[in-house]
């Protein structure tokens, strides 16, 4: 066997650990390169899984574990909203509407899409959407009532997701009562995942 | 281990999709460590790995996130999403391989290997590693440092088995050149 051919079945062997074959045995004491060569390997794994060890306990901080966690009880809440609290909510939809609106889209609407989740969307052809306090309204958001004031600075960030008539009713979308399927739309959620404002998305053919 | 760990990933994502908490921590507890490392790994900094490792999960419980069930395992289209977003953050850093070094070094638990290698030829061993080209690093990274085995590996990477072995091999071949010219000292000798 040539030293080329050998090489393939003796980086396996190392890296299993296990001793050389025959062949393999009886090329290297006639192969001082081949030596080396297993040698290199061998040292290779040994630094490789001091390496692995190194690592084996890693994973990212417990704060960002409850990050994700919240974020999904936060999504979670959006869409399992209890019945009567959609329907309270729709209620007051259009009190609050004509109060808050104007408000609401006079503060700050910053972008909160984090640079790797934006530049990763771009990268895969799906740009991230990020709002600015020019463009929310411009954009068709309307503000949803009965939720939170947002912080000073606070980030939004945009949802596309589909909801039902209901839900989208009592995020103060005018629907109309005989829609029954859900629809695209796209949310502002705050930083605790409340959403703020709410955009029937344009792929949608109607009903209201 | 809670009743989630012997679901399979699919499993558990049906299961978070309809809202179900548990499920969903349960596919972070079962996947998110090595995904850190893996994104550690390709990228040497502890804060870009947090930050991909974070991003898959945030894609993963998007509305309108793309995997497909009929297209590949659950942990294949993390891996997938995982890959994009280091590439993002080697375009973001600027260049084309990672830093040589981890930009904070994470806090180690184990007694390497007894102590025999020494923190500076780990150190040796990561730069050597950020500079290889990033198809070799990946396999470097799945099949040696997470000994995944090359079916595995070829999956999460969506390539041919022999195109794993082959990359693995010149890898390999590339490490020990690098680690013999940075003078690491020889422990082996089983032959």
């Amino acid at each position: 066997m040539s030293c080329e051919e050998i090489s393939e079945k003796l980086v396996e062997s190392v890296r299993k650990q296990m001793a050389p074959g025959a062949a393999l045995r009886a090329h290297m004491r006639a192969c001082p390169e081949c030596r080396d060569h297993w040698d290199e390997q061998e040292n290779l794994t040994a630094h490789l899984k001091a390496m692995r060890y190194a690592a084996a306990d890693l994973r990212s901080p417990a704060a960002s574990r409850e990050a994700v966690m919240a974020r999904f009880a936060a999504q979670k809440r959006v869409h399992t909203m209890p019945g009567w609290r959609w329907a309270l909510a729709a209620a007051a939809a259009v009190i609050i509407s004509i109060v808050a609106v104007p408000d609401f889209m006079r503060r700050a609407v910053t972008p909160a899409v984090t640079p790797a989740a934006s530049a990763a969307a771009a990268d895969m052809g799906e740009p991230a959407e990020v709002q600015s306090d020019e463009t929310a309204e411009a954009e068709g958001f309307m503000a949803v009532p009965f939720v939170p004031p947002l912080a000073i600075g606070e980030m939004l960030r945009v949802v596309h997701t589909e909801l039902n008539p209901a839900e989208l009713a009592s995020l103060g979308v005018n629907v109309d009562p005989a829609w029954t399927t859900q629809l695209p739309a796209d949310l502002l959620l705050g930083e605790d995942g409340m959403p703020r404002a709410v955009r029937v998305s344009e792929a949608s053919d109607g009903g209201f | 281990m809670t009743f989630g760990m012997l679901k399979s990933d699919e499993q558990l994502y049906q299961l978070m999709k309809k809202g179900d908490s548990q499920a969903f921590a349960d596919l972070y507890e079962r996947r998110e460590p090595a995904l850190y490392r893996y994104a550690l790994h390709m990228t040497g900094s502890t804060a870009a790995a947090e930050e991909v490792a974070q991003e898959v999960f945030v894609q993963l419980m998007a509305a309108n996130t793309r995997f497909d069930e009929n297209r590949g395992s659950l942990e294949g289209w993390m891996y997938g999403v995982a890959r994009n977003l280091v590439r993002v953050q080697r375009r973001k850093a600027g260049k084309p391989a990672p830093t040589a070094s981890l930009d904070s070094e994470p806090v180690f638990e184990h007694d390497i290997l007894g102590g025999m290698i020494d923190g500076e030829n780990l150190t040796a061993l990561r730069a050597a590693v950020a500079e290889l080209p990033p198809a070799y690093r990946e396999a470097v990274v799945l099949c040696d440092l997470e000994e995944r085995n090359y079916d595995e590996a070829a999956r999460l990477m969506g390539c041919p088995v022999g195109t794993i072995r082959s990359r693995l091999h010149r890898a390999r071949g590339l490490l020990a050149a690098k680690l013999k010219r940075a003078g690491a000292p020889v422990y082996a000798g089983s032959r």
